[in-house]
């Protein structure tokens, strides 16, 4: 009895051990350890001083840059990436194209680093071809112009380049699960196409769109690769300020390395919370 | 039922998709308050016709009048019509109040007069108590009732469902579909019912079009359809039918070989030629056991099986190497036949409805 009980325990728990065991050194372990190291002192004493040295400019600063680059490139994202969804689910494109544009978006979202980089560079870079096939062939100098890849502005576009991909596959099911019957009924009941949108598709959609937005936002927030590789650390953003950290101790205290650490966690785990409170939201009414 | 005023009108209404004629030539005259059910195969044109008289489609050619007006190119707002669809029309984000109030909010009613037609069709439909339920809380019998509350909240004109009940299972579906009819009787409303089930619409329609490849084959009640179809496509699409395949003997006689058997046709189909190869219909529920009276067309069968329906006893007999189909009320006095047992039977010549014929030499 006890034996069969025993082997059934190892039988029902062995396949995801892997999981755990990975999930507990790489991801619950080390959070605790930051989080705890958040509130202590260089003697391991407790002590709320680090968060008070998140208040220092130059890390208030590049949180701000994290937060603006993420939310304006979540916002883009959404509203190409909306669009293009809108296009690709009801636009009556032949069903070759739109299988090709949903296998680019699924390469394209996870196109990140030296490569994606690379790719920017080559193209609107200072030297780029298209930067140089503008001077000499129309005359439109875009670094004259105020343009600079290596900035805010370059990096949010950069980041769209995955933005926009990603937002079309989450949501992309979302649209494709409006039925024509909505729309019809609507319709005979004496709704125009705006009443349709205003009190049908709106607020089935919203909490959907917003989601998305958000988890485009968290994707954002955490990337590092494309930034470090695309501009060294021109742009000062909080993950780069953290890698600096990590590698040199560029602020001399481990502990407040924790603490923004702290702050960047609880930033993507409320985002995620939200993205999720919303989905769940709208997959009940959806399923 | 009034008579004599015809409410909806096709003449002569087409519908092609690109290079393809889906609807051909459709003349239909529907009275107020008349239940009309469209029939026919998948692919026929049930819905496309549907949506036509909706507004959703364009007519190719033709024209749509209700109550005498002209609403060909009329968008479906303008029509008055109720629609039912096939299933997951309910708006999914509102509750069951709300979905029925939709037309009635977009038409501007206020509170009070939306609060008390809502519960009016809430009684209608027998959803008291539900008014609060979002769609996926419902059953799918409770979601059908819910889209007829929200169709016959403004007291639509006409009222069309496109096969509403074909998503349910067998024993809501034949529950509401009587509801259905009671309450399109007691509204007297106008309605189209589109399914390609015949049993649906024999028991429900005051008249039912039969549909084969965009075209009316036939426009009939019920019981003409049944008994009289006007083509060998109906015949056998409506109910159940055995092909008995014959060979005509000497043309004044009427006299018709089956398989080696002398049997007789109605008088009506006496004459023609000799030899000619005949297709005869003949319902299962027109052979009985026993003589029959006079001049009744006698066989003897062997019984091959027995299919126990409840009322119906079906029974598959052997008349030489042609297999019939025998249907019996079922009577606890009566005794089932054994398999392999030897039965005799017989049928009336005038149950016999000629399919086809071909001059064709046997
Ligand atoms: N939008 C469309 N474009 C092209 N062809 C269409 C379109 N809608 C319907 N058809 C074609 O028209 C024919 C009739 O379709 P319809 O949907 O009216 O059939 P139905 O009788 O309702 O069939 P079912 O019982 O399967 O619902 C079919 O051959 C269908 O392929
Ligand atoms: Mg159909």
């Amino acid at each position: 009895m006890m034996k069969s009980h025993w082997h059934k325990w190892v039988r029902d728990w062995s396949g995801v051990a892997p999981f755990l065991v990975f999930s507990a050194l790489f991801l619950i372990f080390p959070t605790m350890y930051l989080i705890v190291g958040a509130f202590r002192d260089s003697h391991d004493h407790f002590t709320l001083a680090n968060f008070l040295g998140l208040l220092a400019p130059e890390i208030t600063g590049s949180f701000f840059v994290s937060l603006e680059i993420s939310a304006v490139s979540a916002i883009l994202g959404m509203g190409f990436g909306f669009a293009l969804t809108w296009a690709i689910a009801f636009g009556g494109l032949p069903a070759q194209l739109r299988a090709t544009i949903v296998t680019f978006c699924g390469v394209a979202s996870n196109f990140a680093g030296i490569p994606l980089a690379f790719a920017f560079l080559a193209s609107v870079g200072r030297i780029g071809f298209v930067t140089s096939g503008l001077r000499h062939g129309f005359g439109i100098d875009i670094y004259a112009m105020g343009f600079n890849l290596l900035s805010v502005g370059g990096l949010i576009m950069t980041y769209l380049y995955f933005q926009i991909p990603l937002m079309v596959l989450i949501f992309l099911p979302v649209l494709d699960g409006i039925k024509r019957e909505w729309g019809e009924a609507a319709q005979i009941l004496g709704a125009n196409s705006w009443q349709y949108w205003r009190h049908i598709l709106f607020p089935m959609l919203w909490p959907s769109v917003i989601g998305s937005a958000i988890l485009l936002f968290a994707n954002a927030f955490g990337a590092i690769a494309t930034a470090y590789a695309l501009t060294g650390s021109s742009v000062n953003l909080i993950t780069l300020l953290l890698y600096a950290q990590i590698r040199g101790d560029v602020l001399h205290n481990e502990n407040l390395g924790f603490a923004m650490a702290f702050g960047m966690i609880a930033i993507t785990g409320i985002s995620n919370f939200c993205y999720l409170q919303l989905r769940s939201r709208s997959e009940t009414w959806l399923r | 039922m009034t008579t004599g005023s015809s409410f909806l009108e096709l003449v002569s209404v087409q519908k092609s998709f690109g290079q393809t004629l889906v609807v051909k030539d459709f003349s239909l005259t529907v009275e107020k308050g008349e239940f009309i059910s469209f029939l026919g195969p998948s692919g026929c044109g049930k819905t496309t016709l549907l949506r036509m008289i909706a507004g959703f489609e364009t007519t190719s050619a033709g024209a749509i009048r209700m109550a005498g007006v002209d609403v060909t190119g009329k968008p479906p707002r303008e029509r008055q019509i109720g629609m039912v669809f096939q299933a997951y029309a309910l708006f999914p984000a509102m509750n069951v109040f709300d979905n029925i109030a939709f037309g009635l909010k977009i038409a501007k009613w206020n509170r009070r007069q939306i609060a008390d037609r809502v519960a009016e069709m809430l009684s209608l439909t027998q959803l008291e108590g539900l008014s609060h339920r979002f769609p996926f809380e419902l059953s799918g019998g409770q979601q059908q009732r819910v889209a007829l509350a929200r169709a016959l909240a403004l007291r639509p004109q006409i009222l069309l469902l496109d096969e509403p009940l074909s998503a349910l299972d067998a024993k809501i579906r034949v529950s509401l579909r009587e509801e259905i009819r009671q309450l399109q009787r007691k509204l007297g409303l106008t309605t189209i019912f589109v399914t390609h089930d015949q049993e649906e619409a024999l028991s429900m329609s005051d008249r039912i079009v039969v549909l084969d490849k965009g075209r009316a084959e036939q426009i009939a009640t019920p019981h003409q359809l049944y008994n009289a179809p006007a083509s060998p496509f109906i015949a056998e699409f409506v109910g159940k039918l055995n092909r008995l395949t014959m060979v005509r003997g000497a043309p004044h006689t009427g006299e018709l070989d089956f398989d080696g058997l002398k049997v007789t046709a109605n008088s009506s189909l006496h004459g023609g030629h000799e030899g000619a190869r005949l297709i005869f219909g003949l319902r299962p529920e027109a052979i009985a056991f026993g003589e029959g009276p006079a001049g009744a067309n006698r066989l003897s069968a062997i019984v091959e099986d027995v299919d126990f329906l409840g009322s119906i006893l079906r029974l598959k007999l052997r008349v030489g190497n042609e297999i019939l189909f025998m249907d019996q009320f079922n009577n606890r006095r009566n005794l089932i036949p054994e398999r392999q047992a030897q039965v005799e039977v017989y049928f009336m010549p005038e149950d016999l409805m000629l399919l086809d014929e071909s001059a064709g030499t046997a």
